[in-house]
C-alpha cells in the first residue's frame, strides 16, 4: 500500500477539535489508518506542530504520544528531499509545504493537506493527492 | 528499591504500577525526562484518545499566517 504524507495543517485540524477542518482531518485519518496506508509526516512539519505544545514538557509528550497512536511516523529529511524543497519553493509554497511536497515525491506517496496553494503545488508536480481527503 | 541490570532490565514495583493502572501485557513507551527520570507511558491504541490533545493551542489561520510570513 503507498504510503501518504500528512501536511501540517491536517496533523493540526485532526488533533485540534476547534479547527475548522476537523471533522475531515479525522475522517481522512480514520480512513487511511483503516485501509492501512502508512502516515508519514516530514520532520519539517513535525516541527512545525508540536510549536505550541512544545511550550509545555507534558503538552510535548502527550502530542508526542497522540501522534504515535495515529500511527503518524515522524520521517526524517535527505539531502535530496531537502535540495527538492528548495527547488519548490520558487513555486510559491513555503519551505515546510515544500518539504512535504518533496517527501511525497521520494516516497512515491500521495499528499493530504487542506491547504489550496499545496494542492496546486501538488497537482503541478505530479504528486497525487490522497483519495481519504474527497 | 530496584536497580538497573547489565542487561538494563528493572523490575517495576507492584506498587507503582498498580498506582499507574498499569498491568503485565501492556506496552508503554519509555522516554527520558531530564536527567535520571525516565517516563513509562501506556501506549494507547484508541485514537479517539488523541483527537483533542491540541484543543485551544492554535488560534485560527495560525499556519497560513506563519507561512504568509515566510512567503512574504
Amino acid at each position: 500500500m503507498s504510503a501518504c504524507v500528512l501536511d501540517t495543517d491536517v496533523v493540526i485540524a485532526a488533533l485540534d477539535r476547534g479547527d475548522a477542518h476537523h471533522q475531515a482531518a479525522v475522517r481522512a485519518i480514520t480512513a487511511l489508518a483503516d485501509q492501512q496506508v502508512p502516515m508519514l509526516l516530514s520532520l519539517i512539519n513535525y516541527a512545525e506542530a508540536l510549536v505550541r505544545p512544545a511550550e509545555d514538557d507534558r503538552l510535548l509528550r502527550t502530542a508526542v504520544a497522540a501522534m504515535d497512536t495515529l500511527g503518524i511516523r515522524p520521517v526524517p529529511p535527505t539531502a535530496s528531499i531537502a535540495r527538492r524543497a528548495a527547488r519548490l519553493r520558487a513555486a510559491n509554497v513555503s519551505l515546510a509545504d515544500g518539504f512535504a511536497l518533496a517527501t511525497a515525491e521520494a516516497h512515491d506517496a500521495s499528499m493530504a493537506t487542506f491547504d489550496r496553494r499545496v494542492q496546486r503545488a501538488a497537482a503541478r508536480e505530479g504528486v497525487p493527492l490522497a483519495a481519504q481527503m474527497e | 528499591m530496584s536497580k538497573i541490570s547489565s542487561k538494563n532490565q528493572v523490575t517495576l514495583p507492584i506498587a507503582a504500577l498498580s498506582a499507574a493502572g498499569l498491568t503485565a501485557g501492556d506496552e508503554v513507551t519509555l522516554e527520558a525526562d531530564g536527567a535520571g527520570v525516565i517516563v513509562v507511558r501506556r501506549r494507547s491504541r484508541d485514537p479517539q484518545e488523541a483527537f483533542g490533545v491540541f484543543d485551544g493551542l492554535y488560534e485560527r489561520d495560525y499556519l497560513e499566517r506563519l507561512r504568509a510570513g515566510e512567503r512574504a
